[in-house]
């Protein structure tokens, strides 16, 4: 049951006991009451989330967890995309070490480049 | 499945698979693309060299390459040699050491020369802006080789 079909069910009953109570005096308690319940079914996730904070309440609305899962997914993606970068620009330079070891003596003479004769293109 | 905890723990395995997914993904992307390719091949792909700078260029490496490969050998041999007379202590100030020391040198010196004419001329079939970062890139070398020099 969804919080709106919630709220009509309460104001609904709330409907009907003010009017079989009509006679009665003392009223303003009796709404009261009545409009608390209302509230705490009707509360907004933004109260929610400040009240998880300050009361430590156990449960997260549903677009926090959603927006928390979401996050989680675009940093694990952007960090593995910024990794995979580091590591295409450290394969590059090992590629241009052995470029250069192709065209400069001392790096040749110091690298097994100097063991494979002719170096290609 | 809405407390803070298993959000927690929903959110890092979320996170966690993402990264290894994405990161295996691509690091097999780069290692396929790495793994066939000979230096030359990188170097063209690396400096956006078509296909007629590449038939020209790659005719400059072969005309240069026994030229480096010979001196390379002179380089090493002449390496080998000071090693041995290094290792020896009677040999510390004979004149052999001091001859060997300034042969080293001059290769040396005649190596950076060589190489810088080299890469000039490479640099000069290739566009202007590809050369200019070609020829900063290469240049940077040139101290990485003085310092294997002086081990």
């Amino acid at each position: 049951m969804t919080n709106k079909d919630q709220f009509d069910q309460h104001l609904d009953e709330a409907a009907r006991l003010l009017l079989a109570k009509s006679d009665q005096v003392g009223l303003q308690d009796f709404e009261r009451e009545v409009w608390a319940k209302i509230v705490l079914h009707d509360e907004r996730w933004t109260t929610r989330l400040a009240r998880f904070f300050r009361d430590g309440t156990v449960s997260l609305p549903i677009p926090a967890v959603a927006g928390s899962v979401l996050v989680a997914l675009v940093a694990g993606v952007f960090t593995a995309h910024a990794q995979a970068k580091v590591y295409g620009d450290s394969v590059s330079d090992s590629m241009e070490a052995r470029y250069i070891a192709t065209i400069h003596p001392v790096l040749r003479s110091a690298s097994d480049e100097h063991h494979r004769h002719p170096p290609a293109p | 499945m809405r407390t803070w905890f298993t959000t927690l723990i929903l959110c890092a395995a979320v996170g966690l698979l993402a990264f290894v997914g994405v990161y295996l993904w691509e690091k097999n992307q780069i290692d396929q693309h790495h793994e066939h390719l000979s230096a030359f091949e990188w170097f063209c792909g690396e400096f956006d060299v078509n296909r007629e700078q590449q038939l020209r260029i790659e005719a400059l490496h072969l005309a240069y390459f026994p030229e480096c490969e010979d001196h390379c050998v002179h380089y090493a041999d002449t390496k080998q040699t000071l090693a041995k007379i290094n290792e020896d202590p009677g040999l510390d100030q004979h004149p052999e050491h001091a001859k060997v020391v300034k042969q080293l040198a001059r290769l040396k010196k005649e190596a950076d020369k060589r190489f810088i004419d080299f890469i000039y001329s490479v640099a000069a079939e290739m566009d202007p802006d590809t050369s200019e970062r070609y020829l900063r890139r290469m240049k940077s070398w040139l101290e990485k080789t003085s310092e294997i020099a002086g081990d």
